[in-house]
């Protein structure tokens, strides 16, 4: 009943039925789109609005912005959805969209998240992003598996 | 700023395989090649600076911020540290670092800055006075050269290179990520970042320096670096077209052949009297050469006093010209000046600008006023007058004579790179415009020392003559149209303008040097401010400046106290405004309710002592009646002929009980034994109505029942009087 199709290239979208600020701001942009099933996750329109390069210095601001609020104390919930956003935008690059959904079910429960992280865990996390975005035009598709493994919280 | 505040800005660098967060820019200047650096293991904004001079022992690295309290807090102990500071918390360091030669830091709170012009003055007295043995090789002068130009030099980097300036962070994705409800999913998030309108992730490849600093923005323009200049009076904002040497050469031109007393510039050669093969390229007013060009010198600027010479006399008196006249010689001198086979003559007009500023920074009363002999006495500028620059001879700075006046400290820093070697094109522009049997580093040396001497034998006013004929030629070059003026009268929201459009346009930022007020609204977002905050290392957490290392227990600056009272006082007055509007609304409220319930009173009051006048009119006329009846039935009794009983009876006056009219009279017995004696709400209105006795007369049953007892008992008075004693106690 909320969700309407629209076919893009040869393929059908579902665009998101939010009634967000966030969600009306994109719908203007026509790029919130998200695939035909149950699940929210999102997928990139075809007709590529949103190139690498974008998508490598988005990956180079979500980094910073995640360093910047690095600190003592960084509560679980926070550091833990800023590590799978940042997964997230790596898969993106490299155009797997396989971990979408488990992401944003761990994103959902980060809400239930309580307590703050060790700066150690906070600078392992952030040394392996750094390696990453030093090669951010090497990404592939096995970039994420490593890191994949460690995501338990 | 503030003990919470964060910096800004950060450098990246795009590489074949990613981005990368540690970049060197490199600096040639005059005397020495520095490279400054942002060193990844510092948790704040730290300049780096590894200096090559070319020199055994000489100060090889300066670092600021937390980088410098580090190197400081390590050599506190250390012998051969000459140390300044102003108080405690914020020191200027110059540590001997052995064969490496010597460090210089700088540390203070809330502050990645290098050290100010007063911080080095300061330091120059100190080794000046020191007993020990410092044989420092390489000026700390310097260092405020190189860090007024980082910044344009930054500009450069990031216009010709791969470098990027861009923010530490999103705060739209901080707002999402810290955002406590649940209902911002990750897609949401993940979407937002490619938002152009509200992300701010924007990568900065382009950008323009922006200073209020005269010679700093001349010596911009020329390197070709993108600037704005602002005026200070008023605050407009100027977009400088750059690299226009043959442009400013030729307004020069135009200024001394317009001049009152004007100098002339010959269109074709003319030979020099004495002197066939020496032609006179600018000639002032009483007809002396002042530039000429020959064999051995192809730019020859003639300052000498005129004096005899042989059988000729020679010389300009250069000196007493006024400031604005030698100024615009100079320049003219200086702009015009053989390239030779170099592509430019512009490490020259480099190397002029940046003595220049060196002049402007410590000749003002921040150096003065320190350290006083730093502009020399009236004697000593009378002998830099007296300086043949044909004749000049360094060899006066060979010594282990510790110097105070900034012409003998620069002229030392001179002298010691000149053994040592200059760059190569400053080298081979000077070298071949004088063709003395000199080696090329001591031409470069004398012409340096030259210009020094120049600007040293006066007390301050060609230094300003200096700059402000470097505006003038800024302005000319802007086409005197600024592309941003600042109202004249405090604008809220003073919304956009050309420079803002242009900026968003080319997707640029601006790198701010100095400016005069504040910055206007729309350019905030695009703005760098000084070094504090670039070189900002992103590999690890950025802490505000409370939690640097060094400003444990920050104690804000007197400004910023004063900006933390006004908002105190603000936020004060601001709840206090509040309490009073909540007062006022609950006086209102409360008002209203009274005015309401007094209504409502009014009209129960109304309604209370209209139903009493009912029920005294009703009393009235049930008592009218019965008396009415009374007198009837008497009347027939009177009538009676039973002469027995036809003796006169005694009337007994009946007393109506006076009825208030707060108190309504109550009904007639009869109904209020079928309880009906209650009108609605009158009960319970008036619970304590007592009840009221009445009269004899208002009784006629009982009046009769009484009749009859008394004609059995008692005379009929008795029940009367029993009545009338207790009618006071029932009447009011």
């Amino acid at each position: 009943m909320f969700r309407r199709e629209r076919d893009r290239g040869g393929k059908t979208i579902v665009q998101s039925p939010k009634t967000s600020t966030l969600s009306n701001r994109r719908k203007a942009s026509g790029r919130l789109t998200f695939p035909a099933t149950t699940s929210k996750t999102p997928v990139i329109a075809s007709n590529n609005v949103i190139n690498k390069n974008t998508q490598r210095q988005q990956l180079v601001n979500t980094y910073l912005t995640f360093t910047y609020e690095m600190r003592d104390n960084l509560p679980r919930r926070i550091f833990w959805r800023y590590v799978i956003l940042v997964l997230l935008s790596i898969d993106k690059i490299a155009g797997v969209s396989s971990n979408d959904e488990k992401y944003s079910q761990l994103f959902e429960q980060t809400n239930s998240l309580n307590g703050t992280v060790p700066i150690d865990i906070q600078n392992t996390w952030a040394r392996k992003f750094e390696y990453i975005v030093k090669n951010a035009k090497g990404i592939s598709s096995s970039t994420t598996k490593s890191l994949n493994s460690m995501l338990k919280f | 700023m503030s003990c919470s505040d964060k910096p800004i800005f950060v450098i990246i660098k795009e590489t074949p395989a990613g981005y990368s967060f540690d970049n060197d820019v490199v600096y040639s200047s005059p005397f020495a090649k520095h490279v400054l650096s942002q060193p990844a293991d510092m948790t704040h904004p730290s300049l780096v600076v590894t200096s090559s001079w070319g020199l055994n022992k000489s100060i090889t690295q300066m670092a600021t911020g937390n980088a410098g309290f580090s190197i400081l807090k390590k050599a506190d102990n250390r012998s051969n540290f000459i140390r300044n500071y102003d108080n405690r918390r914020k020191f200027v360091g110059l540590i001997d670092n052995g064969s490496r030669g010597y460090k210089l830091a700088r540390t203070a709170p809330l502050s990645g800055n290098a050290p100010s012009v007063m911080e080095l003055t300061n330091l120059l007295k100190s080794i000046s006075n020191s007993g020990k043995n410092i044989k420092v090789r390489g000026s700390p002068l310097e260092y405020k050269r190189l860090l007024d130009y980082f910044q344009f030099l930054l500009v450069s980097k990031i216009k010709a290179s791969d470098l990027f300036l861009t923010r530490p962070n999103n705060v739209h994705v901080m707002d999402d990520i810290n955002n406590p409800s649940k209902d911002v999913t990750l897609e949401e998030v993940y979407l937002s970042l490619f938002e152009q309108e509200s992300s701010n992730r924007t990568m900065y490849n382009s950008a323009y320096f922006v200073t209020m600093d005269r010679v700093a923005a001349l010596a911009a323009v020329v390197r070709q670096i993108p600037t704005i200049y602002q005026t200070v009076k008023p605050q407009n904002y100027y977009d400088v077209p750059t690299g226009n040497v043959n442009r400013i050469t030729k307004f020069l031109q135009s200024k001394l052949k317009t001049a009152r007393n004007a100098f002339e510039i010959p269109n074709r050669n003319t030979p020099m009297n004495n002197h066939p093969n020496r032609t006179q390229e600018l000639i002032t007013p009483g007809g002396r050469p002042i530039i000429t060009k020959g064999p051995l010198f192809k730019w020859f600027l003639d300052t000498r006093n005129i004096q005899e010479k042989g059988n000729r006399e020679v010389g300009t008196s250069f000196h007493k010209f006024s400031a604005d006249k030698k100024a615009l010689i100079l320049f003219y001198w200086v702009f015009a000046y053989p390239s030779g086979t170099h592509t430019t003559n512009l490490p020259f007009i480099e190397a002029f600008l940046s003595i220049l500023d060196t002049f402007h920074d410590f000749t003002g009363s921040r150096a003065t006023t320190t350290f006083k002999n730093i502009i020399g006495t009236e004697n000593t500028r009378n002998n830099l007058k007296r300086i043949d620059p044909a004749q000049l001879n360094l060899n006066d700075f060979n010594t282990k004579k510790a110097h105070k006046t900034l012409v003998k400290l620069l002229g030392t820093d001179i002298y010691r790179k000149s053994r040592k070697a200059y760059n190569t094109p400053l080298k081979t522009i000077i070298s071949e415009a004088n063709k003395r049997r000199l080696n090329a580093d001591d031409k470069v040396g004398r012409m340096l020392y030259f210009i020094t001497s120049m600007l040293g034998s006066d007390s301050g006013s060609l230094v300003q003559a200096c700059e402000n004929l470097s505006q003038e030629i800024l302005l000319h070059l802007a086409d005197n149209d600024p592309i941003y003026e600042r109202p004249k009268t405090f604008v809220f929201g003073e919304g956009r303008n050309k420079l803002c459009d242009k900026l968003d346009r080319e997707g640029a930022c601006l790198v701010i040097d100095a400016i005069s007020g504040s910055i206007p609204q729309c350019l905030a977002k695009h703005s760098v401010y000084h070094n504090v905050g670039v070189l900002d290392p992103a590999t690890r957490s950025i802490l505000s400046w409370s939690e640097v290392d060094g400003n444990e227990g920050c104690v804000d600056g007197a400004k910023e106290k004063e900006r933390q009272r006004k908002m105190r006082l603000k936020r004060r007055q601001e709840q206090k405004r509040l309490l009073k509007e909540k007062a006022a609304k609950e006086r209102i409220k409360k008002a209203k309710a009274t005015r309401e319930r007094t209504i409502r009173e009014e009209a129960a009051a109304a309604a209370a002592s209209k139903a009493a006048k009912a029920a005294a009119e009703a009393k009235a006329k049930v008592g009218r009646e019965a008396r009415v009846a009374a007198r009837e039935a008497a009347e027939k009794r009177e009538r009676n002929n039973n002469t027995l009983n036809n003796r006169p009876v005694k009337k007994v006056k009946s007393t109506p009980t006076p009825v208030t009219a707060s108190r309504p009279p109550r009904p007639p017995r009869s109904m209020r034994q079928q309880g009906l004696n209650t009108t609605p709400g009158s009960a319970s209105a008036r619970p304590q109505t007592r009840p009221i006795t009445e009269s004899a007369s208002a009784r006629p049953q009982t009046r009769a029942a009484s009749a009859a007892r008394s004609k059995r008992n008692a005379p009929a008075s008795a029940g009367t009087r029993s009545a009338s004693r207790r009618t006071p106690s029932t009447t009011r």
